[in-house]
């Protein structure tokens, strides 16, 4: 069994991002970028699988700019067998990056696609389902347990009201939950051991998929409201807010 | 400019979150039809068809929809958004797994977790956790849009006059022989209390409960009195301490009730997001430098230990 992965460059999320003086955008061309920490645990996943004896190869795919080798090379260092990247210098939208896995999955026809849930920059949560659709394959997102038995995946998937079970039939397309399972740290000689592993660059452009018209941001602002918090000394003040507020309480 | 909202029931009810969307809709000064997905839907169509902004319902009613599998009903849908300039959905489970496929097959993009409509064409979200926030321009023909409904109040003008409500017949796609729908686990603290994202009042507790037992003697408990919802934070649930369907934050729920009484919580960025949109906010730690003293209203520095059992003794 063949698993393709995904493996998003993010800013890191220890780094606080902020607006550009003139409030076009954001500055994040300096920060700090990292693997996606719901694509550390899609391929966690995919790697227990291979070390579980169900998976035989791990691929893992990255779509960006050049710097997105480095994120490629931690999924490498974590023990995923070979990287992809399609190369693009344009920020593409979630439609076009699935569109793009879609292409790749074509070429290298796994049984099962993982993915993270979101990606913690814009949280837009939209390529899992959006693969999934245009593959016309069954999906399962947020997922937080599966199981392969023969060509069928179990899945608990974390929902509002609580958690629900569905099986599909492979292929398909999953999507990871932070309770997927606890990502492994990398160590370091593995990380220079996946300095010689090559990776294999994709032009975008090779890939002919049509060019959407991109949605512009006009402005940036500052999301933090800060407030200013008027401490309380005892539980008589808190309850004082509380029957101000609600009416009568208790 | 034509709209359409698609939506669902909650436990054969009203889906609450479908009166914030409608706030949304309304922004844009425009009425809207609706599509209605379940089962046994002629009460909730009819109650739908009573709010003022409502020009039409269509209601995809069948046995099969009981409980909803979106690979399902998507390409059906696909094929009935053609019409509209503009399709809104919430940003719930149904939201988040349905419209992305849905704008996917009919080739448009989406934006998820709108907080503001500005324009027919410029709206407002977080990004970066919400350390930012960005107005975008959509420029697709087609607009698809979840929305981040605590942003929204609930909208609750109602017409004198019912808006029609026709039926679609389902057509189930061939997806369906690969999706094999096993059950639901409803969580213990859903259905037997507050719905957590709709609730006016809500108390949580973080990793400083230490345990399941503290958790629910001390924050459920305290929840109860108050009629409030009960929340609790990613590291709490990566504990152990409360199951993930009441975690608030960016890979939890989003929740904008009148009082957030936040009991031990530090306030990573990461839970923040989830609450930002509170009215009020109450914070009790015992250390005055933790984080959730900035996005606090009122705050006390004390052991949760302490006060939590003495609020309960008050409201009791």
């Amino acid at each position: 069994m063949k698993i393709l992965v995904g493996a998003k460059k993010v800013v890191d999320p220890n780094i606080k991002v902020r607006v550009n003086a003139d409030n076009s955008d954001v500055d994040i061309e300096h920060s700090k970028m990292s693997l996606n920490p719901f694509d550390e645990n899609a391929i966690e996943e995919a790697l227990r699988l291979k070390e579980s004896g169900i998976a035989t190869e791990v691929v893992a795919l990255s779509i960006g700019d050049k710097k997105c080798v480095e994120i490629l090379r931690t999924a490498l260092a974590r023990g995923a067998d070979r990287a992809i990247l399609v190369e693009t210098e344009n920020a593409l939208e979630p439609l076009t990056i699935a569109k793009v896995f879609k292409q790749i999955v074509l070429r290298e026809k796994p049984d099962l696609i993982l993915l993270g849930k979101q990606a913690i920059d814009d949280d837009s949560a939209q390529v899992a389902p959006m693969l999934a659709s245009l593959l016309d394959y069954p999906q399962s997102t947020c997922v937080s347990k599966l199981e392969i038995i023969g060509n069928k995946i179990k899945t608990r998937r974390e929902v509002d009201v609580g958690v629900e079970y569905l099986e599909l039939t492979l292929p398909a397309v999953i999507s990871a939950d932070l309770q997927l399972n606890q990502p492994r740290f990398v160590k370091l000689p593995q990380l220079m051991l996946a300095r010689k592993k090559s990776i294999e660059q994709i032009s975008f452009d090779e890939l002919a998929i049509p060019v959407r018209g991109v949605n512009r941001v006009l402005k940036a602002i500052d999301g933090e409201i800060k407030k200013d918090c008027q401490m309380l000394d005892n539980v008589a003040g808190i309850l004082e807010i509380l029957r101000n507020k609600m009416g009568r309480v208790g | 400019m034509k709209v359409l909202v698609i939506t669902n029931q909650y436990k054969g009810g009203l889906n609450l979150s479908l009166l914030n969307v409608f706030s949304a809709v309304n922004a844009l000064n425009v009425k809207c039809d609706v599509i209605v997905v379940g089962y046994q839907l002629t009460e909730v169509a009819n109650l739908i068809a009573s709010y003022a902004l409502v020009d039409k319902v269509i209601t995809l009613d069948d046995a099969r929809l009981s409980h909803i599998i979106v690979d399902n009903i998507s390409k059906q849908l696909a094929d009935e958004v053609k019409s509209y300039s503009h399709i809104f959905m919430a940003n719930d489970d149904f939201g988040k797994n349905l419209l992305p496929r849905i704008a996917a097959l009919a080739n448009y993009g989406q934006l998820s977790e709108v907080t503001k409509v500005i324009s027919a064409n410029v709206y407002q979200k977080f990004v970066y956790t919400g350390n930012v926030l960005i107005e975008v321009e959509v420029v697709d023909e087609i607009k698809f849009l979840t929305i981040r409904c605590a942003n929204f109040d609930e909208y609750n003008a109602k017409s004198g006059v019912a808006a029609a409500v026709e039926n679609l017949p389902y057509s189930e796609s061939q997806l369906a022989h690969k999706i094999n729908y096993l059950g639901v686990e409803y969580s213990s603290e859903v259905g037997s209390h507050v719905d957590l994202t709709h609730a006016k009042v809500v108390v949580t507790g973080g990793r400083s409960l230490l345990t399941k037992e503290n958790f629910d003697s001390h924050i459920r408990r305290l929840a109860k009195l108050l009629n409030a919802g009960v929340g609790s934070t990613r590291a709490a649930v990566e504990e152990g301490i409360t199951s993930n369907d009441c975690q608030v934050g960016q890979t939890g729920k989003t929740v904008s009730p009148d009082i957030y009484l936040a009991v031990g919580i530090s306030g990573a960025v990461q839970h923040i997001m989830g609450m930002k949109g509170s009215r009020m906010v109450i914070a009790i730690n015992n250390d005055r430098s933790a984080p959730i003293f900035d996005y606090a209203d009122y705050g006390m520095v004390a052991d949760l230990f302490t006060v939590v059992p003495e609020l309960i003794n008050k409201l009791s």
